[in-house]
Protein backbone atom coordinates (compact mmCIF):
# COMPACT_ATOMS: atom_id res chain seq x y z
CA UNK A 1 0.00 0.00 0.00
CA UNK A 2 1.33 3.38 -0.91
CA UNK A 3 1.87 5.57 2.07
CA UNK A 4 0.39 8.96 1.95
CA UNK A 5 2.49 11.71 3.27
CA UNK A 6 0.81 13.60 6.03
CA UNK A 7 0.20 17.11 5.13
CA UNK A 8 1.59 19.19 7.90
CA UNK A 9 -0.78 22.06 8.57
CA UNK A 10 0.67 25.37 7.58
CA UNK A 11 0.60 27.88 10.36
CA UNK A 12 0.45 31.47 9.24
CA UNK A 13 1.00 34.11 11.87
CA UNK A 14 -0.39 37.42 10.66
CA UNK A 15 2.31 39.90 11.40
CA UNK A 16 0.92 42.84 9.47
CA UNK A 17 -0.82 44.35 12.54
CA UNK A 18 2.03 43.90 14.98
CA UNK A 19 3.35 47.38 14.32
CA UNK A 20 -0.04 48.89 15.10
CA UNK A 21 -0.34 46.89 18.29
CA UNK A 22 3.14 47.98 19.38
CA UNK A 23 2.38 51.66 18.88
CA UNK A 24 -0.98 51.37 20.60
CA UNK A 25 0.71 49.84 23.61
CA UNK A 26 3.34 52.57 23.65
CA UNK A 27 0.69 55.29 23.51
CA UNK A 28 -1.32 53.57 26.22
CA UNK A 29 1.58 53.37 28.66
CA UNK A 30 2.77 56.89 27.94
CA UNK A 31 -0.69 58.36 28.49
CA UNK A 32 -1.24 56.35 31.64
CA UNK A 33 2.09 57.40 33.09
CA UNK A 34 1.38 61.05 32.24
CA UNK A 35 -1.99 61.04 33.93
CA UNK A 36 -0.79 59.12 36.94
CA UNK A 37 1.85 61.71 37.67
CA UNK A 38 -0.58 64.57 38.02
CA UNK A 39 -4.19 63.46 38.53
CA UNK A 40 -5.25 66.54 40.49
CA UNK A 41 -7.33 69.09 38.62
CA UNK A 42 -7.61 72.63 39.85
CA UNK A 43 -8.96 75.86 38.50
CA UNK A 44 -5.81 77.60 37.39
CA UNK A 45 -5.31 81.30 38.17
CA UNK A 46 -4.77 83.69 35.31
CA UNK A 47 -1.80 85.95 34.68
CA UNK A 48 -0.28 87.59 31.61
CA UNK A 49 3.20 87.40 33.09
CA UNK A 50 3.75 83.66 32.83
CA UNK A 51 5.32 81.45 30.24
CA UNK A 52 5.51 77.82 29.31
CA UNK A 53 7.54 75.70 31.71
CA UNK A 54 10.14 74.02 29.53
CA UNK A 55 10.66 70.97 31.66
CA UNK A 56 8.20 69.80 34.26
CA UNK A 57 9.79 69.76 37.72
CA UNK A 58 10.10 66.30 39.23
CA UNK A 59 7.94 67.11 42.25
CA UNK A 60 4.35 68.35 42.03
CA UNK A 61 2.52 69.77 45.02
CA UNK A 62 -1.19 70.39 44.50
CA UNK A 63 -3.85 72.01 46.62
CA UNK A 64 -7.33 71.37 45.32
CA UNK A 65 -10.63 73.18 45.90
CA UNK A 66 -11.43 70.91 48.84
CA UNK A 67 -8.21 72.05 50.53
CA UNK A 68 -6.72 68.60 50.10
CA UNK A 69 -2.97 68.59 49.75
CA UNK A 70 -1.30 66.26 47.22
CA UNK A 71 2.31 65.36 46.58
CA UNK A 72 2.86 63.66 43.21
CA UNK A 73 -0.70 62.39 43.24
CA UNK A 74 -0.52 61.08 46.80
CA UNK A 75 -2.80 62.76 49.37
CA UNK A 76 -0.98 64.39 52.27
CA UNK A 77 -2.64 64.85 55.62
CA UNK A 78 -0.71 67.78 57.10
CA UNK A 79 1.93 70.42 56.50
CA UNK A 80 4.35 68.47 58.67
CA UNK A 81 3.94 65.37 56.48
CA UNK A 82 4.43 67.51 53.40
CA UNK A 83 7.60 68.99 54.82
CA UNK A 84 9.02 65.57 55.65
CA UNK A 85 8.01 64.07 52.30
CA UNK A 86 9.45 67.04 50.41
CA UNK A 87 12.76 66.76 52.20
CA UNK A 88 12.92 63.05 51.32
CA UNK A 89 12.02 63.60 47.67
CA UNK A 90 14.35 66.52 47.12
CA UNK A 91 17.25 64.29 48.11
CA UNK A 92 16.41 61.97 45.20
CA UNK A 93 16.58 64.59 42.45
CA UNK A 94 19.25 66.97 41.28
CA UNK A 95 16.47 69.27 40.01
CA UNK A 96 15.36 71.09 43.16
CA UNK A 97 12.25 72.65 41.67
CA UNK A 98 8.75 72.04 42.92
CA UNK A 99 5.71 72.63 40.70
CA UNK A 100 2.91 74.12 42.78
CA UNK A 101 -0.72 73.95 41.64
CA UNK A 102 -3.41 75.62 43.66
CA UNK A 103 -7.08 76.20 43.08
CA UNK A 104 -7.99 79.82 42.41
CA UNK A 105 -10.77 79.91 44.99
CA UNK A 106 -8.60 79.19 48.01
CA UNK A 107 -7.96 81.78 50.65
CA UNK A 108 -4.58 83.18 51.67
CA UNK A 109 -4.69 81.39 55.02
CA UNK A 110 -5.01 78.07 53.17
CA UNK A 111 -2.31 78.29 50.51
CA UNK A 112 0.25 80.53 52.20
CA UNK A 113 1.38 77.87 54.73
CA UNK A 114 1.94 75.41 51.87
CA UNK A 115 4.05 77.93 49.96
CA UNK A 116 5.98 78.55 53.14
CA UNK A 117 6.67 74.82 53.63
CA UNK A 118 7.98 74.55 50.07
CA UNK A 119 10.14 77.65 50.51
CA UNK A 120 11.60 76.35 53.76
CA UNK A 121 12.48 73.02 52.15
CA UNK A 122 14.98 74.91 50.01
CA UNK A 123 13.24 74.11 46.75
CA UNK A 124 12.73 76.55 43.94
CA UNK A 125 9.05 77.22 43.43
CA UNK A 126 7.40 76.96 40.03
CA UNK A 127 3.87 78.28 40.34
CA UNK A 128 1.36 76.91 37.87
CA UNK A 129 -1.15 79.13 36.11
CA UNK A 130 -2.65 79.92 32.75
CA UNK A 131 -2.18 82.85 30.39
CA UNK A 132 -5.56 82.10 28.83
CA UNK A 133 -8.25 84.23 30.37
CA UNK A 134 -11.06 82.21 28.79
CA UNK A 135 -10.33 79.16 30.91
CA UNK A 136 -11.43 81.01 34.04
CA UNK B 1 21.49 2.60 -13.06
CA UNK B 2 18.21 3.55 -11.57
CA UNK B 3 17.35 7.09 -12.15
CA UNK B 4 17.39 9.10 -9.04
CA UNK B 5 14.00 10.18 -8.06
CA UNK B 6 13.72 13.82 -8.46
CA UNK B 7 13.12 15.40 -5.16
CA UNK B 8 10.28 17.75 -5.27
CA UNK B 9 11.74 21.22 -5.19
CA UNK B 10 11.31 22.97 -1.87
CA UNK B 11 9.47 26.15 -2.03
CA UNK B 12 11.80 28.69 -0.60
CA UNK B 13 9.87 31.05 1.65
CA UNK B 14 10.02 34.54 0.32
CA UNK B 15 10.48 37.17 3.01
CA UNK B 16 8.29 40.12 2.39
CA UNK B 17 7.94 43.15 4.53
CA UNK B 18 4.24 43.84 4.99
CA UNK B 19 3.78 47.42 3.86
CA UNK B 20 0.01 47.50 4.18
CA UNK B 21 0.16 48.86 7.73
CA UNK B 22 2.61 51.65 7.05
CA UNK B 23 -0.12 54.22 6.55
CA UNK B 24 -1.77 53.17 9.82
CA UNK B 25 1.54 53.49 11.62
CA UNK B 26 2.07 56.92 10.11
CA UNK B 27 -1.32 58.14 11.31
CA UNK B 28 -0.74 56.67 14.74
CA UNK B 29 2.53 58.55 15.02
CA UNK B 30 0.84 61.76 13.98
CA UNK B 31 -1.92 61.27 16.55
CA UNK B 32 0.69 60.42 19.17
CA UNK B 33 2.64 63.63 18.67
CA UNK B 34 -0.49 65.79 18.43
CA UNK B 35 -1.82 64.36 21.70
CA UNK B 36 1.54 64.67 23.40
CA UNK B 37 1.88 68.32 22.49
CA UNK B 38 -1.70 69.19 23.41
CA UNK B 39 -1.80 67.32 26.72
CA UNK B 40 1.36 68.75 28.14
CA UNK B 41 0.43 72.26 29.15
CA UNK B 42 2.64 73.24 32.01
CA UNK B 43 2.74 76.97 32.36
CA UNK B 44 3.82 79.16 35.17
CA UNK B 45 6.71 81.12 36.51
CA UNK B 46 9.75 80.28 38.58
CA UNK B 47 10.42 82.03 41.82
CA UNK B 48 13.15 81.96 44.42
CA UNK B 49 11.35 82.38 47.68
CA UNK B 50 13.28 83.17 50.82
CA UNK B 51 10.50 83.24 53.37
CA UNK B 52 10.92 85.30 56.48
CA UNK B 53 8.88 86.06 59.52
CA UNK B 54 8.98 89.71 60.38
CA UNK B 55 6.83 92.02 62.41
CA UNK B 56 4.74 94.68 60.77
CA UNK B 57 6.87 97.44 62.27
CA UNK B 58 10.05 96.15 60.58
CA UNK B 59 8.51 95.91 57.16
CA UNK B 60 7.23 99.47 57.31
CA UNK B 61 10.78 100.75 56.93
CA UNK B 62 11.57 98.54 53.96
CA UNK B 63 11.28 99.68 50.36
CA UNK B 64 9.36 97.80 47.72
CA UNK B 65 6.52 96.63 49.87
CA UNK B 66 3.37 95.34 48.27
CA UNK B 67 0.36 95.00 50.53
CA UNK B 68 -2.65 93.02 49.40
CA UNK B 69 -5.98 93.21 51.10
CA UNK B 70 -9.35 91.85 49.97
CA UNK B 71 -10.31 95.38 48.95
CA UNK B 72 -7.18 96.69 47.27
CA UNK B 73 -3.49 96.78 46.55
CA UNK B 74 -0.81 99.22 47.70
CA UNK B 75 2.82 99.64 46.71
CA UNK B 76 5.10 101.42 49.16
CA UNK B 77 2.04 102.87 50.86
CA UNK B 78 0.54 104.17 47.63
CA UNK B 79 -2.77 102.75 46.60
CA UNK B 80 -2.86 101.24 43.12
CA UNK B 81 -6.21 101.97 41.51
CA UNK B 82 -5.66 99.66 38.54
CA UNK B 83 -4.23 96.78 40.53
CA UNK B 84 -1.71 94.59 38.74
CA UNK B 85 -1.28 96.93 35.78
CA UNK B 86 -0.14 99.79 38.01
CA UNK B 87 2.09 97.43 39.94
CA UNK B 88 3.76 96.30 36.72
CA UNK B 89 4.56 99.85 35.70
CA UNK B 90 5.90 100.67 39.18
CA UNK B 91 8.12 97.58 39.16
CA UNK B 92 9.34 98.28 35.64
CA UNK B 93 10.36 101.78 36.73
CA UNK B 94 12.54 100.24 39.44
CA UNK B 95 14.40 98.13 36.86
CA UNK B 96 14.85 95.34 39.39
CA UNK B 97 16.43 92.87 36.99
CA UNK B 98 19.59 94.98 36.74
CA UNK B 99 19.88 95.55 40.49
CA UNK B 100 22.07 93.53 42.86
CA UNK B 101 20.22 90.80 44.71
CA UNK B 102 19.80 92.69 47.97
CA UNK B 103 18.00 95.49 46.15
CA UNK B 104 15.65 93.14 44.30
CA UNK B 105 13.69 92.11 47.37
CA UNK B 106 10.00 92.87 47.20
CA UNK B 107 8.14 92.35 50.42
CA UNK B 108 4.69 90.90 49.85
CA UNK B 109 2.19 91.25 52.66
CA UNK B 110 -1.18 89.68 52.39
CA UNK B 111 -4.13 89.03 54.64
CA UNK B 112 -6.96 86.63 55.13
CA UNK B 113 -9.65 87.12 52.51
CA UNK B 114 -7.22 87.41 49.59
CA UNK B 115 -7.95 84.67 47.06
CA UNK B 116 -5.27 82.81 45.18
CA UNK B 117 -6.65 84.07 41.84
CA UNK B 118 -5.75 87.61 42.99
CA UNK B 119 -2.52 86.67 44.76
CA UNK B 120 -1.06 84.78 41.83
CA UNK B 121 -0.86 87.61 39.25
CA UNK B 122 0.85 89.82 41.84
CA UNK B 123 3.55 87.23 42.39
CA UNK B 124 3.85 86.66 38.66
CA UNK B 125 4.27 90.39 38.03
CA UNK B 126 6.99 90.62 40.69
CA UNK B 127 8.80 87.58 39.29
CA UNK B 128 8.63 88.90 35.74
CA UNK B 129 10.02 92.26 36.84
CA UNK B 130 13.01 90.45 38.34
CA UNK B 131 12.01 90.85 41.95
CA UNK B 132 12.59 88.33 44.70
CA UNK B 133 9.47 87.91 46.79
CA UNK B 134 9.83 87.96 50.54
CA UNK B 135 6.80 86.59 52.29
CA UNK B 136 5.80 88.34 55.43
CA UNK B 137 3.81 86.54 58.03
CA UNK B 138 1.87 88.81 60.29
CA UNK B 139 2.27 88.00 63.97
CA UNK B 140 -1.48 87.75 64.32
CA UNK B 141 -1.65 85.20 61.50
CA UNK B 142 1.30 83.13 62.70
CA UNK B 143 -0.80 81.06 65.06
CA UNK B 144 -3.21 80.23 62.23
CA UNK B 145 -0.59 79.22 59.71
CA UNK B 146 1.49 77.06 61.96
CA UNK B 147 4.48 79.34 62.47
CA UNK B 148 7.99 78.63 61.44
CA UNK B 149 9.70 75.24 61.58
Amino acid sequence: MARRKRRHPQINVPVASMGDIAFLLIIFFMLVSTFAKDPVTVEQPYSEDIDKVKQLPPIIVSLDAEKQLWLDGIPISSKESLSQSLDDRLKLYSDKRVYFKCDSSLDFTTFQPVIKVIAESGAQLVMSGTPDKTTK
Amino acid sequence: MPRKMAKPGRKRGTSEIPVDSFSDIAFLLIIFFVLTLSLVKYQGFTMDLPSSEKSKSETKDKDNTVVMTPTGLTFNGQELANGVEDLRSKLNDLNLASQPQKNRMVVLESYSGVKYENYYPIMAAIAKAGGIVTLVEDEDDASGSGGEK
